[in-house]
């Protein structure tokens, strides 16, 4: 694993300090913050449809029900409108045809 | 009907209760590694167990051998052995490339319509089981699942 050094602006050090009060040392604030925006990023190329939940899980090194958990709470789903309505014409056609 | 189910729709009706329902009418079957991501990985979890219920007593097959795959390709595999109609999943890329590949599918909503329009369960039913799935899946496939109910009842 690599280091990285970053400048910290205002609004980083107010969060750190924040996560600080909360018992968090600095390192763990840091490392915590740089999670939430690796998993807010994974979730919103789930939410464009680039990546699938499996995909997002091996990003994540989290397994299926944790990242289901996780994207489920920042996206919700992200079937398309035409995808849904195919899949309604389809489920019209399978019980006509039953 | 007899129905691959992907881990992502098996865990929504799970967690929605409309579980039950949808295995007692359908013919359910999940691939290997599923099983494994639904059971196994989060072992001793509420919804794992009620699966696991779900594969004991017969109402959800474990087919498929088991290999390295990801879900999706030992769903694809498992459909393509024959005898399925149709793989269930609400992940927009696989669903993607189900359509390239013009294998037909049913997401977690349009399987409750079709329980719907094959009589099978009651439109109350069918609206309190889409309202509970509403927060698991994305508006516009809640709002197209119950415009469709809706039209069916016109």
């Amino acid at each position: 694993m690599g280091e990285v050094m970053v400048s910290r602006n205002q609004s980083l050090n107010n969060v750190i300090d924040l996560m600080r009060k909360n018992g968090l040392d600095e390192e763990g604030a840091v490392k915590r913050i740089i999670n939430l925006g690796i998993q807010d990023y994974v979730a919103d190329l789930y939410k464009d449809g680039e990546i699938s939940i499996r995909e997002a899980a091996e990003i994540l090194q989290l397994n299926f029900r944790q990242t289901f958990e996780i994207l489920q709470k920042k996206v919700g789903g992200n079937v398309e409108e035409e995808q849904e309505i195919k899949a309604l014409k389809l489920a019209k056609k399978l019980a006509e045809r039953s | 009907m007899k129905v691959v189910m992907d881990s992502d729709v098996l865990i929504k009706f799970t967690k929605t209760g409309c579980k039950e329902a949808i295995v007692s009418l359908l013919e359910v079957s999940i691939p290997d590694r599923v099983y494994e991501e639904t059971v196994i990985e989060p072992k001793g979890c509420l919804d794992a167990i009620k699966i696991q219920e779900n594969i004991d007593n017969g109402m959800i097959l474990v087919q498929g051998l088991p290999s390295r795959d990801k879900g999706e390709l030992e769903a694809l595999k498992l459909y393509k052995s024959g005898g399925f109609e149709l793989i269930a999943s609400d992940d927009r890329k696989f669903l993607n490339s189900l359509d390239r590949n013009g294998i037909p599918y049913l997401t977690s909503s349009s399987m409750v319509v079709y329980l719907l329009y094959d009589n099978k369960i009651s439109l109350e039913d069918t609206i309190k089981y889409i309202d509970n799935l509403k927060m698991y899946i994305s508006q516009r496939q809640y709002l197209s699942a119950m415009l469709e109910v809706l039209k069916w009842v016109k």
